[in-house]
């Protein structure tokens, strides 16, 4: 049997020196994603394909994989001059390295957004700069071996694309484009997981990414509206693939599907229902998000092109989207170079209070917030406040909404006019400096949940605060990624506060014409807490 | 001078080289940060490490209550068990304490201090050792329990609507 001593040797207190140029990673369960089922890649017809998971020995990469991604990398300079720019300019100098929510969970410095964005430019210096030719480890270059590729891997899906760093980034560096091509070599030699590569392939085949067919989500249609007629009383209508309506609706596939979402999605109809909106939802365009944007910019492309065939074929004047996070930076960002103008259709204007969307001129496709609050804005919704009482509500932003497209007050301004209890989160926390959930860019996975917690710290330190504090006992949130990973985060970093959708509240408010007395929420649960004692 | 008198004057000073050695515990980049790093909300881990210690030598010396020991000392460790630390490292955090009042206890002004009354501390120190021990496997056991939580809850509306289904039927 060993000694005191002896066992004592495997304690170690002290981190071992490490320089970041040598690679060295560990696959441990907990603190990566699967790799994606075959079936999935060659639906998809991905390169490589191949039953694969990162924790394997040997990746089975093609024997040229190294020219195949050195290639890849001179295509994509080439094809985004972003790239090149974001790889040339940055002169280290850290604003960005303590903002992301992985670093300050993890303590991992390769977490930090300049050094994860160092794995990939240390590789263009080596093959693309003279003086990384001349000079090589010296200039900052380094050989691009399986070992940087199994590093890449480990920190590109690492990072949650939230962008909270490139806020800080003097230059303007979108180190969340850095992950992005990161993330499109890996995929030239088959590396990607599968919580990415599995939506994606599920919507090409169903429309949307839970693979939900078109007969179970009719089906899951008549649940909700059976669901509203016992809450309120009122057979409300969802009209699907309906051509000539005025709107075309298109919200993340889990809000029909998943819980909490489920709550946002009644407030949806039952909102509609009430301002009596022509419009209507598509099976075929029955997903806002778009996890193509997670493995490259082609998947993103040929998923994003689905709702704007889809309003064509409708003949719909234009788009709202529902609560949903980076479908929001694919329309704001990328649509209108992948698949615009949108110019057969109509600059969105609100049947109900006439108000023109100017700012949805270009991809003619409107936040449901901005669509709600001009609603509220014109008194045409009558909300009892009182309803939602029972909540002590907090805002977290969610990063895409946020950051990228710039919704911070709508939000706030409906959950002000639904709720009676509203606090905010440090001001260091919210808007565009929000903290990410943690489980965004395809990490959601539950095999994850570990790195998950880790990057979900920042955010939950915060709410915790709140909590404290106010007795917050409900974040509100309108990203359906959020939706299903916070509530597994709050359990864990602050038990007893529960997440919701925006338009839940919207929903528990809204005093519909002709309803019954309404003694539940849209949950079920009774409107008013629980009296003490 | 008794040695909660002692140690009381000398908190502060204790404190800061404790969470130093803690901090120095993770890769020097990222130790530079939380020891640096003072706005509670940008820094959460650096807060939530001072304010844990803080409340275990307040406890320590009789000064702060249960409840708050247990909420910053939990803390502690729902952060250490989710990060690469082991239990015995999680642990060791609190086996410092030892070794810096050691030395605390050394100067001339402390010579009336009895062994017994140091023997004391110690002895509660590894009482707080346990009770961490447990606090950080009872994370553990919670990331397992939401891990399968969250595979219930993503197929929670389907198994309603599956059971919808089957009471329309009849079945």
């Amino acid at each position: 049997m060993e000694k005191p001593d002896e066992l004592k040797k495997d304690i170690d207190l002290i981190p071992k020196k490490e320089d970041w140029m040598d690679p060295e990673v560990e696959f441990k369960k907990g603190r990566y994603c699967y790799g994606a089922p075959l079936k999935h890649q060659q639906y998809l017809e991905l390169p490589n394909p191949r039953e694969w998971q990162p924790s394997d020995i040997d990746w089975r990469l093609p024997e040229n994989w190294k020219e195949i991604i050195l290639n890849g990398m001179a295509d994509l300079l080439k094809k985004n001059r972003s790239f090149r720019l974001f790889m040339d300019i940055c002169v280290r100098c850290g604003a960005c390295a303590d903002k992301c929510h992985f670093f300050l969970g993890s303590g991992d410095p390769k977490n930090m957004p300049v050094l994860r964005a160092e794995l990939l430019r240390s590789v263009y210096r080596r093959y693309f700069t003279l003086q990384g030719r001349l000079f090589g480890r010296l200039a900052g270059a380094r050989e691009l071996t399986i070992d940087v590729l199994k590093e890449w891997f480990y920190y590109f899906y690492q990072c949650t694309e939230c962008r909270r760093c490139s806020v800080y980034c003097p230059y303007g560096i979108d180190t969340c484009e850095i992950t992005m091509i990161g993330r499109e070599l890996l995929n030239l030699v088959g590396c990607n997981i599968q919580w990415v590569v599995e939506p994606a392939s599920n919507c090409f085949r169903t429309g949307n990414h839970l693979g939900v067919p078109p007969h179970a989500f009719k089906e899951t249609f008549d649940f909700a509206i059976d669901e509203i007629k016992d809450l309120t009383g009122i057979k409300v209508e969802a009209p699907i693939n309906r051509k000539g309506a005025e709107v075309l609706f298109v919200a993340p596939s889990a809000d029909y599907f998943a819980s909490p979402h489920w709550f946002t999605f009644l407030g949806y109809l039952m909102l509609f229902h009430e301002i009596g909106l022509d419009y209507t939802w598509s099976v075929y365009a029955s997903e806002g998000g778009n996890f193509g944007l997670f493995h490259s910019m082609e998947l993103a492309k040929r998923l994003n092109a689905k709702i704007y065939a889809e309003a064509k074929r409708l003949k719909v004047k234009w788009i709202l989207g529902g609560e949903c996070g980076h479908m929001w930076r694919t329309i704001h960002q990328y649509m209108d170079t992948f698949n615009g103008p949108a110019d057969f259709l109509e600059v969105p204007v609100s049947p109900i209070t006439g108000t023109r969307f100017d700012n949805a001129k270009s991809t003619k496709m409107v936040h449901i917030t901005e669509f709600t609050a001009d609603l509220i804005y014109n008194n045409m919704l009558n909300l009892d406040k009182t309803r939602n009482d029972k909540w002590r509500v907090t805002f977290h932003d969610s990063c895409n909404p946020a950051r990228s497209i710039g919704l911070f007050e709508e939000p706030r301004f409906i959950i002000k006019n639904t709720c009676n209890h509203f606090f905010e989160m440090p001001e260091n926390t919210i808007k565009e400096m929000t903290f990410c959930c943690g489980s965004g860019a395809g990490l959601g996975a539950d095999e994850n949940l570990e790195m998950r917690l880790r990057g979900g710290l920042p955010r939950a330190n915060a709410v915790d605060y709140v909590r404290k504090r106010y007795g917050v006992n409900m974040l509100a949130c309108m990203c359906a990624i959020d939706k299903a990973a916070l509530p597994a985060l709050l359990e864990y970093w602050v038990p007893g506060v529960e997440v919701c959708g925006v338009h839940e509240l919207v929903g528990n408010a809204l005093v519909m014409k002709g309803e019954k007395q309404r003694d539940t929420n849209l949950r079920g649960e009774p409107i008013m807490a629980e009296e003490k004692g | 001078m008794d040695l909660r008198e002692v140690l009381l004057e000398k908190r502060s000073d204790i404190l800061s080289m404790w969470s130093n050695m803690i901090m120095d515990q993770y890769p020097p980049d990222a130790a530079v940060f939380y020891k640096t790093e003072k706005d509670r909300f940008l820094n959460p881990l650096g807060y939530i490490v001072n304010e844990g210690l803080e409340s275990i030598y307040d406890w320590l010396l009789g000064e702060g209550k249960n409840e708050d020991f247990r909420y910053a000392t939990d803390r502690i460790m729902r952060v250490m068990a989710v990060q690469d630390i082991s239990p015995s490292k999680a642990i060791s955090l609190v086996f410092m304490l030892k070794k810096i009042l050691k030395e605390a206890v050394k100067g001339d002004s402390t010579k009336g201090i009895l062994d017994e009354e140091l023997n004391g501390l110690y002895e509660k120190i590894d009482e707080i050792a346990l009770v961490l021990f447990d606090m950080y496997m009872g994370c553990r056991e919670d990331i397992h329990r939401i891990r399968m939580g969250e595979m219930r809850k993503q197929n929670h509306r389907m198994m309603k609507n599956i059971d919808v289904l089957n009471k329309r039927k009849g079945l």
